[in-house]
């Protein structure tokens, strides 16, 4: 007789798996766990959020792929990034020059060794055709290619619903979002919300934020920029 | 059971099971037994440091302390319910911006409780100041206990460990409201 819980755990593998050419492993396609961040960053407001990213976007994302291998048993166990690639269907804030890239790879969970999803914090595996705005930081120098992003914080990515505006991560009221119209009758006004942040940004109304421990180790990759 | 029906039972499964681990993180994170890394089976934590640096074993060390100020009974194993490491885990992709991380590596789906949490502190965004390691020991195995973030609205005097993004020499320590938390979850 299959149990209820042993049911569940086997949907969680077979509900669509798919495995890096070469492995004998099998990638979850939808997250089982769930791992908390303890994030350097925080936005009391939109501007200072804006601001500090280097990419704003309307995107849609198009694929799901297997990103970077990395890790050891002795530091935890090897994770493999989970990645979605963004079409980039509108630029609202740019912070430095040049041309905005057409897509971007932004990291969305991870899975472990044994295939094991998980998200990061109130962060949904996105699917293909999901749209949403990003805040992003990026790109990351440490690939060869210059299409590797993340979010700059946890709550930097609100998804278009039918119901309006999903706001991601931790989210509880407080911070960046606040006052912020979500809901589907006002996309509009929450697009604006967006827009005037981003002119604060690109005027040096808003700024960028740099996390409190870079007064203490501003070698830090993450207190670059 | 035919095997169309096992497919359609196991993809609606899915879903389910999808949507209880999403619902509670879109919505609320919560505190106390709600920190959806599960809460653990029972109040008796051991803690196994692997090959940790001495910044990495002072946080640990600070937040088994704080534990203990619970009803949480946590000590140094060489096995258990807590694994802690440390490493330049880098400043790329998920580790962006993360000074550390809490995840559930073996966790009953069914009941919500989690037999094996994994904690790493990452090196790359973190300074070498000990206050700032030990409210990072305290976040993170506030986690293992089931807790989940505090944020401005219930931490007004700013010194609960669990506020993400804010280490200061303040909030090395879990506050009454977390203690509470903790005391108050079924384990």
């Amino acid at each position: 007789m299959w149990s209820l819980a042993g049911l569940l755990v086997m949907a969680g593998v077979t509900a669509g798996c798919s495995s890096s050419a070469g492995s004998t492993v099998k990638f979850t396609d939808t997250p089982e766990n769930i791992s908390y961040a303890s994030e350097l960053r925080g936005f009391d407001d939109l501007g200072s959020m804006t601001a500090t990213s280097d990419l704003v976007v309307k995107a849609t994302v198009t694929e799901v792929v297997q990103g970077r291998t990395s890790g050891t048993a002795e530091d935890g166990g090897a994770t493999t990034t989970r990645e979605v690639r963004l079409r980039i269907d509108k630029v609202i804030y740019q912070r430095r020059g040049g041309k905005a890239p057409e897509s971007v790879l932004l990291a969305e969970g991870y899975w472990d060794q044994s295939g094991t999803g998980y998200m990061v914090e109130g962060l949904n595996w996105s699917k293909v055709g999901d749209t949403g705005y990003y805040f992003l930081s990026g790109p990351d120098d440490t690939y060869t290619s210059s299409d590797h992003y993340a979010l700059v914080w946890s709550q930097g990515r609100v998804v278009v619903t039918n119901d309006g505006i999903a706001i991601s991560g931790d989210y509880d009221h407080e911070g960046p979002w606040v006052g912020v119209n979500t809901s589907a009758a006002g996309v509009a006004t929450f697009e604006a919300s967006l827009a005037a942040a981003a002119e604060a940004a690109r005027t040096g109304k808003a700024k960028v934020v740099k996390p409190e421990m870079c007064a203490r180790a501003p070698e830090m990759a993450a207190c670059k920029g | 059971m035919s095997s169309t029906t096992l497919r359609r039972f196991s993809a609606a499964a899915a879903v389910a099971a999808t949507l209880v681990l999403a619902t509670p993180s879109a919505v609320y994170a919560g505190h106390g037994g709600q920190a959806n890394s599960g809460t653990p089976d029972n109040t008796s934590h051991g803690v196994d440091r692997n090959s940790i640096s001495s910044l990495g074993d002072t946080a640990t060390k600070h937040g088994i302390a704080q534990l203990n100020r619970t009803k949480m009974n946590a000590s140094l194993a060489t096995s258990g319910d807590v694994e802690v490491y440390d490493a330049y885990y880098g400043n790329s992709g998920d580790w962006n911006g993360v000074a550390g991380s809490t995840d559930c590596i073996d966790s009953n789906w069914y009941n919500n409780v989690c037999n094996l949490y994994r904690v790493r502190f990452n090196q790359s965004n973190m300074s070498t100041s000990s206050s700032d390691w030990r409210v990072l020991g305290c976040h993170e195995l506030g986690h293992t206990a089931g807790l989940g973030h505090r944020y401005a609205s219930t931490d007004g005097n700013d010194n609960s460990c669990m506020r993400s993004g804010l280490y200061t020499t303040a909030n090395e320590d879990f506050d009454t409201h977390d203690i509470d938390a903790i005391n108050a979850t079924p384990m």
